[in-house]
Parts: C-alpha cells; structure tokens; sequence
C-alpha cells in the first residue's frame, strides 16, 4: 500500500513517482455507498498523497471492492482527483467491472473531471473528453508518454503556439501533467506527460 | 388510475373510479380496502383519493383491510409511512383487520409493519404478539422486511442486504441494485428533516421484484424547486422530477458536481427495464423505460392526490 515505484521508462533526470494506495484498505467494507463513507474514504486518500509530496502518480487500486455507488465513487475518488488537479496524477487501476466503471464515469462526468483507468498498458478516459480540438494532441501525448510544445508542434504539424496553448489548456484540464525542466536555449520548458 | 400509456400524453388527470366502500358512522369514516384485486401504490391512491374528504375532516379514521386483501410491498410502506404522518397529527387511526387469523395481517407482521407504527395507531382485533419480521427476519432470500432508515441511527450494511437479495437472482442486477439503493437510502439521509423514520423493503414476486424507499421529509421538489436556477420557475413539477432522474439536478447547484444520485438510479434500473415510481406531496409521476431512458414521453404524471409529506420511490424490476 505504501510502495513508491519510479518507472523504468524514464531515465534518471524524468522519474515519475509512483505510488499505490489499495482503495478498499482505506473502506471498513468491500462496499461503498453515500456521501459520508466516500467521504471519510476521501480523507484518507487525500491524507495518503499529502503524505507523500515527491510522489507524480499515485495509483488507487479497486482490488477488492465489490460495490460502489457514484456517490461513493464521486467523494472518494473522483473529489480528490479534482482537488489535486494539474498538480498531481491520480489514475485507477485494477477495475474490469462494468457497474464500477459506469459509478465512476457518472461523478466524473458530472465533477467535470477527466479520470484515467489503466488496465495494463491500456488506457481509458473517464469523464469529459477533451474539446474536439484537443482530442488529437492528447491521443498523441498518450502514445508518447511524453513532448514539450514544440516536438508536439513539429509531430502534429501544428504552430508552436497552438501546441503550447493546447498542451496547456489540457493540463490545467486534469488531462496532463507537466513538470518544468532546463531548455538546451537556457530558458525553462514545460515537458508534458500522460498521467500514468 | 388510468393506465400509463407508453410514449404518449403527460399530466393525466387521475381517472376516478366508481365510489369506494366508505362508510361514516358517528362522523368517523370507515374506509375498506378492496378484497378482489392486488394493492399496488396505483390503487392505494384511489383508494385515499376517494376518501380524501373525510380523512382530512376527521379526526378519527379507521381503516379495514379484509382478510383476504392482497397488499403489494410498495402500498404497505406507502401506507405505512402516510398513516404514521396522519397520528403524528393527531388523527386517531384504526387499522381493523377483521380476524386473528387474518392472511394479509399475517403477511404485515412478517413485513414488520407492526414494528414501526406509531403508537398512537389502533390496531383491530388485536397487534400480533409476537413480531415475524424480529422472528423470522433475513431468512428468506425474497424479502427484505420493513427497514427503518433514520439518520442517527442506521445499518450502514442496509444497501447490501439489499443487493444480496438480488445478486441471488442475476448477479449483475445485485451491483446495480446495491447503486440503487445507496444513493436512495443516501437521499433519504441527507435530505429529509423529519422525526419519522424513513422504511424500505424488497419483495420477491413471481413476475419481478419490487422496492421502495419511503420517507416522510421533505418532498424532493421542496427541496430542489427554491434552489434551481430561474430557468427552471416556469418549469412544470413532472419536468423536474425528469430532469432530476434524466439528467440530474442539485439542490447543490450545478457547479457543485452533485447531484447525479437519482441519475444513476435511474440509469441502473433502465439497465433491468425497471418501472419506476416517484411519489410527491400531491403528484405521482410514474416513468416507464424507453430504449435511452427514462424521458418527457414515457412520463405519466398524476396530480390532486391525497397529500403525502415526503418522497416515496418504487422501483419495478421486470426479474
């Protein structure tokens, strides 16, 4: 449950944190339902991140829960997905099942909140999907990990500037994250990553 | 009532039947329940809506349920929670169930109804000695008895003895009947401000199954109508209550990301092609599946009823 992992794609200067909470650890049940067990489920999972600063990605498994409702989902995942948005990576892993996936879906849908499932190295986008203007960058984004504007700009065929202003608006989105890093010109660049 | 008619017409007005068998003796209305027919939530409203007159001029009623009567679940919490309402009022209530031996008494007390009555409601020839709900309680895969839902004080494993009825039947069914009741018993918890306690139950039929969680708060309009935006002022009730289960609506507000309980109910029970069934101060609003969901079209509202504090929901699963 406290595990942080770095990822072995990364090389050494770009490690993405990872972290696993199991989910329904932190329920006294393997079912969730209502507003006021998701959110003291909430709690426990925002006090898990603020524990761990240096962590990227923290990945909420559901091994184990057997029920949910979306207004579980919705305070004890989805909330806290939102809460952290732009500044830390929440994804759910460990979910093949269909009415869990549909509860999610629901609060992420209403939150307005984009919310990843991994299921090995297969992805899938809970929630609003991005402007249809956005949805090619993105899709790009996830096929490599990672880009900076102007290697999106050069990949897509697109002006530095519109690269930049999209990879932008995802991120603030909750689509991306971004983290800063040294140009070879001397000036600081934005590297953007898949939440993963 | 009249029948639903699938896809058509909105704001039925309610089709009264021929005169019920009341009685008023001594300025007390003796009203009967029917002994040749089911008593579903339908029917129970005609029958309060014929005696609508008399109950709110008395100040005692008594009610006869015959022996024979069949009750569906959905009018016996129904009942339940109005005729607690009405003692708390003070209204004097006799429920006369002609014998001892009566089968429908039989089936109340093994529902538990008796466990949650007010104690100033009368019960004829006699309240059973022993309660069959505390006897016989979760031992039979096709029920749930007569549940009380109260906000200080609730099984918060309710929503899975729940769905373990019917995960026995269709496992899916089981995960998204435990949605349903979740964010049902949720809504109960969070929005009525009552004294009385809120029930739900679940039957087993041979041709479906049937829950209902009723609650004696306030109405889901009284409590969405004062917070929706201007928009909604003109908007007529069964609109709302569409809109609440279509796409939902927050008490909350939009921005706020709630809102979405009533929903996935919704969404879930369209899944099993279940009916459902909304019951307001004064207004049922009866929504029938169509192949997206429950829509404008398929919504049968009835208005002028009996007046009932709360929100009662039914879903009709069709398994």
């Amino acid at each position: 449950m406290t595990n942080v992992t770095i990822s072995d794609s990364m090389n050494a200067m770009n490690q993405t944190r990872r972290h696993h909470i199991s989910l329904v650890d932190l329920m006294k049940r393997p079912d969730g339902w209502g507003n006021a067990q998701g959110k003291e489920v909430g709690a426990l999972l925002e006090q898990s991140i603020q524990r761990n600063p240096s962590v990227d990605v923290f990945e909420v498994s559901f091994r184990g829960v057997e029920r949910t409702d979306a207004s579980f989902s919705r305070e004890s995942v989805v909330e806290i997905v939102c809460r952290f948005r732009a500044n830390k990576g929440i994804v759910v892993i460990d979910l093949d099942d269909d009415d869990l996936i549909e509860n999610l879906e629901l609060a992420a849908d209403k939150k307005a909140q984009p919310l990843f499932l991994w299921q090995g190295d297969s992805w899938r986008l809970l929630g609003p999907a991005p402007s249809r203007g956005n949805v090619e960058l993105l899709n790009h984004v996830m096929s490599v990990s990672e880009t900076t504007a102007s290697a999106a700009a050069s990949a897509l065929d697109l002006k530095l500037t519109n690269s930049s202003t999209k990879l932008k608006q995802l991120w603030e989105a909750g689509y991306l994250l971004r983290r800063e890093e040294m140009a070879p010109s001397g000036g600081i660049e934005f590297i953007y990553h898949c939440i993963k | 009532m009249s029948k639903p008619v699938p896809g058509t017409a909105i704001n039925c007005k309610r089709h009264i039947p021929p005169p019920m068998h009341i009685k008023v003796t001594n300025g007390m209305p003796k009203i009967s329940f029917p002994e040749d027919i089911w008593i579903g939530g339908d029917k129970l409203e005609d029958i309060l809506c014929d005696a609508k007159a008399q109950i709110l001029n008395s100040t005692s009623v008594r009610f006869l349920i015959p022996t024979g009567a069949k009750v569906l679940i959905d009018a016996a919490v129904i009942f339940l929670s109005l005729i607690n309402q009405l003692a708390t009022n003070k209204l004097n209530i006799t429920i006369d169930f002609e014998s001892e031996d009566s089968v429908v008494m039989g089936y109340f007390n093994r529902m538990g109804f008796f466990d949650h009555l007010h104690s100033r409601i009368t019960i004829l020839p006699a309240k059973p000695l022993f309660s069959g709900a505390q006897l016989y309680g979760n031992q039979n895969r096709g029920l749930v008895e007569i549940v009380k839902i109260n906000p200080v004080d609730y099984d918060e494993n309710l929503p899975s003895r729940f769905a373990d009825v019917l995960e026995a039947k269709n496992k899916r069914l089981g995960k998204a009947a435990f949605t349903i009741f979740g964010e049902l018993i949720d809504n109960v918890l969070g929005h009525s401000s009552t004294k009385l306690s809120a029930f739900a139950a679940l039957q087993s039929y041979k041709n479906g199954t049937m829950v209902v969680v009723s609650d004696s708060g306030k109405g889901l309009l009284e409590t969405l109508r004062p917070k929706l935006p201007k928009r909604f002022v003109q908007v007529s009730d069964i609109d709302i209550v569409v809109e609440a289960f279509a796409k939902g609506l927050s008490r909350h507000g939009n921005k706020s990301g709630r809102g979405c309980g009533l929903t996935t109910c919704a969404l879930k029970a369209k899944q099993f092609h279940g009916k459902l069934h909304v019951r307001l101060a004064d207004t049922r609003v009866n929504l029938v599946p169509s192949d997206e969901a429950y829509e404008h079209d398929t919504a049968i509202c009835y208005d002028d009823l009996f007046p009932i504090r709360g929100t009662h929901i039914v879903f009709d699963f069709n398994c």
